[in-house]
């Protein structure tokens, strides 16, 4: 949560776990349908409740007492279908890497060489290949068949973070609607990007730094990469 | 076309020797594949078979005992099963399926209908019944193997 926080800082809020109720509201929690018209998805003023909700997760309080350790939620409130909704917090952008940096730790204390870590094609966690050395790292690509990479490299010893619109996702009136929430609309990403990796730091950070990036929209990503992510290797597809 | 062009034709050998080494390389792959396809290839009856979607496992079925396991229960819908067929449908992302039959007594499994492309080559492929055999639908990112499968590790990761 901590590390939540401070990539939420760092990224000035692209990076944003607390749009649980929009995760939600456009079907991508578990157990959750995708709706299957526009009269399934969420009004525009629910989502405006959802994004402002969000917008104060710098305000999370996170403190540690006699060995253990609190979160306190902002005192914000909104009211939506007669409910009054506190914070909620989505850690999905980040779970996955982190998982990938303990179990590498767990893996490097016990002397481990050889193999991989992989949570789906979200976070990765690579050691060396058992008889090539290195591994062949296919970026997918996000608009053509499963199968097909938009960039290969060879890599060992790194963690490799990916996010993208392509696998959990659906269309209404030729619109895509993806797992991802741009904190800035409350709504699945716009921005054109369609999938990022960051590969070389922790996976937990990098998985949420791959949000964060799909979140800004080329430019803003551009800068954000040129200044904050220099000691990485990004990469990332977009429509323009 | 000149007279000493023709002159220059007619005196050439039929065959130079870079010709015929073409000609040698050509035939030695035909014969390659010709054995590792048809006379070496491994035509062992499967024992059941394994069902992937994007690589990872969505289902199993295995002739002996009669026992199927559904992995990824948002993918598989068992369509019906009885002592002779069972008959599932594996859907993929954006309404993808493609419908596979398991024969229990024939010992082959077989995709049936799907609506992948036009084309729809995982429907024409060979149904499934020898250990070398497997049938793909890359559009849907399916892959139906022989149940005891083992891929070469080839360091090849994607994500």
């Amino acid at each position: 949560m901590g590390m939540a926080l401070s990539i939420y800082q760092e990224t000035d809020g692209y990076y944003n776990p607390a749009v649980y109720y929009s995760v939600q509201a456009y079907g991508f929690t578990s157990g959750s349908k995708y709706p299957t018209s526009a009269s399934g998805l969420p009004s525009d003023s629910d989502v405006e409740q959802y994004k402002t909700l969000a917008s104060h997760f710098g305000e999370l309080n996170l403190y540690e007492n006699d060995g253990k350790y609190y979160a306190v939620k902002p005192a914000e409130t909104v009211q939506v279908g007669g409910q009054t909704l506190s914070m909620k917090i989505d850690l999905g952008g980040i779970g996955k890497g982190y998982a990938v940096d303990k179990i590498r730790a767990l893996y490097d204390e016990k002397g481990f060489e050889y193999g991989y870590i992989s949570f789906g094609t979200s976070s990765v966690g690579l050691f060396r290949h058992s008889t090539q050395g290195r591994f062949t790292l296919g970026l997918n690509s996000p608009r053509t068949l499963f199968g097909d990479n938009y960039m290969t490299l060879k890599v060992n010893d790194v963690n490799i973070s990916t996010s993208g619109d392509y696998e959990q996702y659906y269309e209404i009136d030729g619109v895509r609607y993806c797992h991802i929430i741009d904190p800035t609309t409350g709504k699945p990403v716009q921005t054109g990007i369609y999938t990022a990796t960051v590969i070389g730091g922790s996976a937990a950070e990098d998985d949420a730094y791959t949000t964060a990036i799909m979140t800004m929209g080329k430019d803003k990503a551009i800068e954000f990469i040129n200044s904050k992510l220099t000691d990485r290797l990004v990469a990332f597809t977009c429509n323009k | 076309v000149s007279l000493k062009k023709v002159e220059q034709v007619r005196s050439d050998k039929g065959f130079k020797i870079y010709d015929l080494i073409i000609y040698a390389a050509v035939i030695l792959v035909i014969v390659a594949l010709f054995l590792s396809f048809v006379v070496f290839r491994d035509t062992t009856k499967i024992d059941g078979i394994s069902v992937y979607l994007k690589n990872e496992l969505a289902f199993t079925y295995t002739f002996d005992g009669d026992e199927y396991n559904v992995v990824k229960s948002e993918n598989i819908e068992i369509i019906s099963n009885d002592s002779t067929e069972l008959n599932i449908k594996i859907l993929s992302d954006d309404d993808g399926y493609n419908l596979l039959t398991i024969n229990k007594i024939e010992g082959w499994a077989d995709v049936t209908e799907a609506n992948c492309s036009t084309r729809k080559d995982c429907v024409y492929m060979d149904r499934i019944e020898e250990k070398s055999q497997g049938i793909f639908c890359t559009p849907h990112g399916l892959k139906i193997l022989p149940y005891d499968y083992e891929e070469v590790d080839d360091g090849k990761i994607n994500m």
